[in-house]
């Protein structure tokens, strides 16, 4: 029998979803003051308009559905849905506003693009938007690739149960620390020492390349921004192509990967136990599926000659295959180049590369490598078990930060997320053939939104259908939160119509 | 908890494996267009 969601139910899910409301409007105060040292005055009124709206909000919110009640764990999951689908909307008010979108719907897929840190981009004329509404869309991937959520747990949620259920709903099931909320801001402290170093050096970068102090300041820190968090947006509609520059790419290729790497590995790591990053079952996948993805692209691209010599095989080739790996989306060649030069076998690469994604517990979206690894060690223990005597009893063990044995519930796991992730990209690419487009095309762009990676071959532009764009916004909020928080909601909604 | 050196040298093992995988990549490209030239 199936229970109908009581009243208090729908005041915790709304109780901890006007925090979350809240720490939006907060943050809108940042883009506020970016528009108020640049003198843009247009732009100033756009955030203090979404600003007053998010903060009314969630005023009202917190007051109607003020609660002493923890969150149980199917709260969690549906607070966190929510909170993701609220907070694209929220972030689009000022896009919206910016006009620089051809619709509303146009600023939510960008918004939702920012806050899954995917990258796709509707935008137009990048080039001529305000600092403050490109601030925006930066620091949107930012804080989605902290995890909304997150930033929430670490100060403004008081229950430390409660905190966790809301953590392990985002698609974050690592604890680093014993308290989730420390955990919380330690990710933070790793994201903010990296975006120091990080913007200083991408920024001194620039500088020495010709730009201007300020602007290579500003330029360097929106990259960090959103290539640590694996996003992908950057300030000019070229995207990294805009800075046609050897060192520049080296910076940005650097960093990344450190986006990918997990946050637990950094602290193991940030404690003495540098030895793990040889060991760990993830970062060793991570090489071999990197290395492995590479040979493909390599092949078709050196096969079709492309691309004359080493660096130049480098800087596209490799740079587009780290950037897919990792989910950020960078690129430094057009999105037609992808269709006109690059051949099947590239792009193949390209999207299994996209398909796999980084470690878990990082920034990056899709598979993971801890469930390929996982996957990989299943398939070699079940050919040992059909070779091995019948009596022999196998136990097949890893290495994720300290040894154990792979148990059945693990693998089934990994194989279940992996699935998912597999039917959500052919469902895209089913769809997307249904409006027309080829099916290689449909797959790259499919797999692209689903694994929150943002590369694009062109299919995503203001003038593609609506009913593609709302494909390709659902594929990215489900393909962040791991799907299981999206189907509690589903769940959710079932036992409100047909429980009793 | 956390000492400044050990966090440097932290860094610096991230790092160092990061352009162990940019070398690595740099080669492969490399070995597969000095074969495709080739033959």
């Amino acid at each position: 029998m199936i229970l109908r969601p009581q009243f208090s139910d729908f005041k915790v899910i709304g109780f901890y979803l006007s925090k979350l409301v809240i720490g939006v409007a907060l943050f809108m105060v940042l883009p506020m003051a970016v528009a108020f040292l640049a003198k843009e005055l247009n732009p100033l009124y756009d955030f203090f308009i979404s600003f007053l709206a998010c903060l009314i909000l969630g005023s009202i919110l917190y007051i109607v559905c003020y609660t002493k009640e923890e969150a149980r764990w199917s709260h969690g999951m549906v607070v966190v849905s929510l909170a993701w689908a609220l907070a694209a909307i929220l972030g689009a008010l000022p896009l919206f506003l910016s006009g620089h979108f051809n619709s509303f719907l146009d600023a939510v897929f960008e918004a939702m693009s920012g806050f899954t840190t995917s990258g796709l981009t509707l935008a137009q004329d990048l080039g001529h938007m305000s600092y403050a509404h490109n601030f925006w869309r930066h620091l949107m991937m930012f804080l989605g690739g902290q995890g909304i959520v997150v930033i929430v747990l670490a100060y403004f949620v008081r229950g430390a149960t409660g905190a966790f259920r809301l953590y392990v709903g985002e698609g974050r099931d690592e604890r680093l620390l014993p308290d989730i909320r420390q955990t919380a801001r330690f990710i933070w402290m790793v994201s903010a020492v990296y975006l120091v170093l990080g913007t200083l050096t991408l920024g001194i970068i620039l500088f020495f390349e010709g730009m201007p102090f300020l602007k290579s300041i500003f330029h360097g820190v929106c990259i960090f921004m959103t290539g640590f968090d694996t996003g992908g947006f950057a300030p000019q509609q070229q995207n990294v192509m805009y800075y046609h520059s050897l060192a520049f790419e080296i910076g940005t290729l650097m960093v990344m990967l450190l986006g990918a790497i997990n946050f637990k590995l950094h602290y193991v790591l940030w404690t003495g136990n540098r030895k793990e990053i040889w060991r760990n079952i993830e970062t060793r996948t991570l090489f071999f599926a990197i290395m492995f993805a590479f040979v493909l692209v390599a092949l078709g691209l050196s096969k079709m000659h492309v691309y004359p010599t080493a660096l130049a095989l480098f800087r596209k080739g490799f740079y587009h295959l780290i950037s897919a790996q990792t989910g950020t989306g960078f690129q430094v060649v057009y999105s037609d180049q992808f269709v006109n030069e690059w051949n099947g076998l590239s792009l193949a690469g390209l999207i299994l590369a996209m398909s796999l994604g980084g470690c878990i517990c990082s920034t990056t979206g899709a598979i993971k490598m801890l469930r390929i690894g996982i996957i990989t060690k299943t398939f070699i223990s079940d050919v040992k078990r059909h070779i091995s005597p019948a009596l022999t009893v196998l136990i097949e063990k890893m290495h994720h930060i300290k040894d154990s044995i792979l148990t059945d519930a693990q693998m089934r796991s990994a194989c279940l997320v992996t699935i998912a992730y597999i039917v959500v990209y052919v469902t895209g690419a089913v769809i997307g053939m249904l409006y027309g487009y080829p099916f290689v095309e449909s797959l790259f762009e499919s797999t692209s939104a689903a694994a929150n990676v943002g590369l694009s071959c062109g299919i995503t532009n203001p003038g593609m259908p609506d009913g593609l764009k709302i494909v390709y916004i659902v594929q990215m909020w489900a393909g962040r939160l791991e799907f299981m928080s999206v189907f509690v909601l589903i769940g959710f909604v079932v036992a409100l119509i047909k429980g009793k | 908890m956390f000492r400044l050196k050990e966090i440097c040298l932290g860094i610096l093992v991230e790092l160092g494996f990061i352009l162990l995988i940019l070398v690595i990549g740099f080669l492969i490209g490399w070995g597969m267009l000095t074969f495709f030239n080739r033959f």
